[in-house]
């Protein structure tokens, strides 16, 4: 496969389980070799330079317990800089920040089993961030916790995207439908790069990749509104009240 | 079979400064053929409340019923036959050579003649739609086949219970339908299923009724038509899509499925 992802960029990667989603992030980490090709990750090939990566390579993982070690919150975060010897002052200064872009201010003496899944999946995230990567790798994020703890993590999720450059794996199309980009991966194979708003629309395409949209964007095409894009269970219903107005004035 | 649980109580590490009460007097029932849902965050208790249902693990207190006669006199060996837990993740344990040899393991391990136990085998990878790989080795199947088969593998122990912990996680949508679908079938055959998920919307297609659990107590049990519309926090999107129309003064019932939900808003979108 090739492709690239531009600096600053927020790319999804979906496809059917075995598709090469995870084979991909741990390529572009250095934990696997490419058996020929070249990979580049912030102009650096990671596996002949694994930690200059890794440096600059922030990763997310599915299961919130994993990468959570301290006792507080803010040791937890303070983790990753303390490793690399970042000064004590510029320290504080840095997890203050990473947990207040998580929003979790006022948990930085809190117990980590104390906190619900999505606040782990913040607070690892917390970490992440503040060893201040330019690319983000999330390794399906959100698929161990609840719908609450989704939107949140989400959320912070969507606030980092800009400054630096993000691929998001998930089985969740739902989560994509803002992306800049989508990359869908099957059998090894890049087979589309599209931007969600095609994909959305391309049913053959889905079903071909075992892609699935999200309930709400499924029940706003079988009632003949606009195809998927990101909304509220309010914002449908409001979408529902207008139709049936629209109706009642045409008759 | 029904399978009750009555005001469990569980402690873990008891009397040591890491000691948590996970589950708080959690009092359900499983009713012969439902599928019960069990729904709740993360550190809720779910996981620790279906190891009580065939006693992997022992409550600090309350009782576990089978038909009315307390599990805890009945042979451990016989209960976890009649009740099948398939962890999370359950095609971690996946070992023998073949398919086939993979889900024939427990039945010949109680003794069954080799006729029986080709049998069963037979049976449960139809029930799990994979008769057609009985003969690949387990580790070269998708995510979604190998769960199916270490699901086949509890099946042929014959359950009356099946308890699913999350069996979804990890797969792909259509590999998630395919589970879904799989539990209808399960309901047919009679046999009662439990399923432990954070996914509501699963949930939703497929439970005869609803237990939330929260902070290791029971929030709210009983048909997913009232715990969802009385607790819409909890609920799928779609169910929360039309408990805002309602809000908004259209009222169309309290459709659950998916399908039952397009359904009633097309007839009030098309009047």
């Amino acid at each position: 496969m090739t492709f690239e992802a531009r600096s600053g960029e927020y790319v999804g990667v979906v496809g059917p389980n075995g598709g090469g989603k995870s084979t991909l992030l741990r390529l572009l980490n250095g934990l696997l070799v490419a058996d020929s090709g070249i990979v580049r990750v912030a102009g650096y090939d990671p596996a002949a330079e694994p930690f200059e990566v890794r440096r600059r390579v922030g990763m997310l993982f599915q299961n919130p317990e994993n990468g959570l070690v301290a006792p507080f919150v803010e040791d937890d975060v303070a983790f990753g800089m303390e490793n690399r010897g970042v000064p004590r002052e510029e320290m504080r200064d840095r997890v203050g920040e990473a947990i207040g872009a998580v929003g979790l201010s006022g948990y930085e003496r809190r117990e980590p089993h104390t906190l619900s899944g999505g606040e782990k999946q913040r607070v690892a995230l917390a970490g992440l961030l503040a060893l201040e990567p330019e690319i983000l790798l999330l390794d399906e994020p959100t698929s161990m916790l609840d719908a609450a703890g989704r939107r949140d993590v989400m959320d912070r999720i969507g606030a980092l995207r800009g400054d630096r450059t993000i691929l998001h794996v998930t089985h969740h199309l739902g989560e994509l439908l803002d992306a800049d980009r989508i990359l869908v991966l099957n059998g090894g194979r890049l087979v589309a790069d599209v931007s969600p708003e095609r994909l959305v629309l391309d049913a053959e395409r889905l079903t071909e990749n075992r892609l699935v949209l999200p309930p709400l964007s499924r029940l706003a095409t079988g009632l003949g509104l606009a195809a998927a894009r990101p909304r509220t269970p309010e914002d449908l219903a409001r979408e529902i009240r207008e139709k049936i107005r629209k109706r009642a004035a045409a008759r | 079979m029904r399978l009750e649980l009555r005001d469990i109580r569980h402690v873990y590490s008891p009397g040591t400064p890491f000691e948590v009460e996970a589950l708080r007097g959690v009092s359900l029932a499983v009713e012969p053929g439902e599928v019960l849902g069990i729904l709740g965050g993360t550190g809720s208790g779910k996981s620790t409340l279906v190891q009580h249902m065939n006693l992997l693990l022992e409550p600090t207190s309350g009782d576990v019923l089978v038909d009315g006669v307390n599990a805890a006199t009945l042979k451990k060996s016989e209960l976890r036959r009649r009740v099948g837990l398939v962890f999370q993740f359950p095609e971690a344990a996946l070992f023998a050579p073949t398919v086939a040899e993979d889900v024939a393991f427990a039945p010949r391990r109680r003794g069954l003649d080799e006729g029986e136990v080709d049998h069963r085998v037979r049976e449960s990878l139809s029930l799990v739609g994979a008769e057609h790989l009985k003969d690949r080795s387990p580790f070269a199947l998708s995510g979604g086949e190998q769960r199916r088969v270490a699901i086949a593998g509890v099946l042929a122990m014959g359950p009356e219970v099946l308890v699913l912990d999350e069996p979804t996680s990890g797969l792909d949508p259509a590999a998630r339908g395919d589970l879904l679908r799989l539990i209808r079938t399960l309901r047919h055959t009679g046999t009662s299923v439990v399923l432990v998920s954070h996914d509501t919307d699963e949930v939703a297609e497929v439970a005869d009724r609803i237990c939330v659990l929260d902070k290791g107590e029971v929030r709210a049990i009983g048909p997913p038509s009232e715990v969802f519309y009385m607790n819409p926090e909890l609920a799928p999107a779609t169910v929360q899509t039309v408990a805002a129309l309602g809000d908004i003064g259209h009222d169309i019932g309290r459709p659950v499925r998916f399908e039952e939900t397009l359904r009633a808003l097309r007839s009030l979108v098309q009047g």
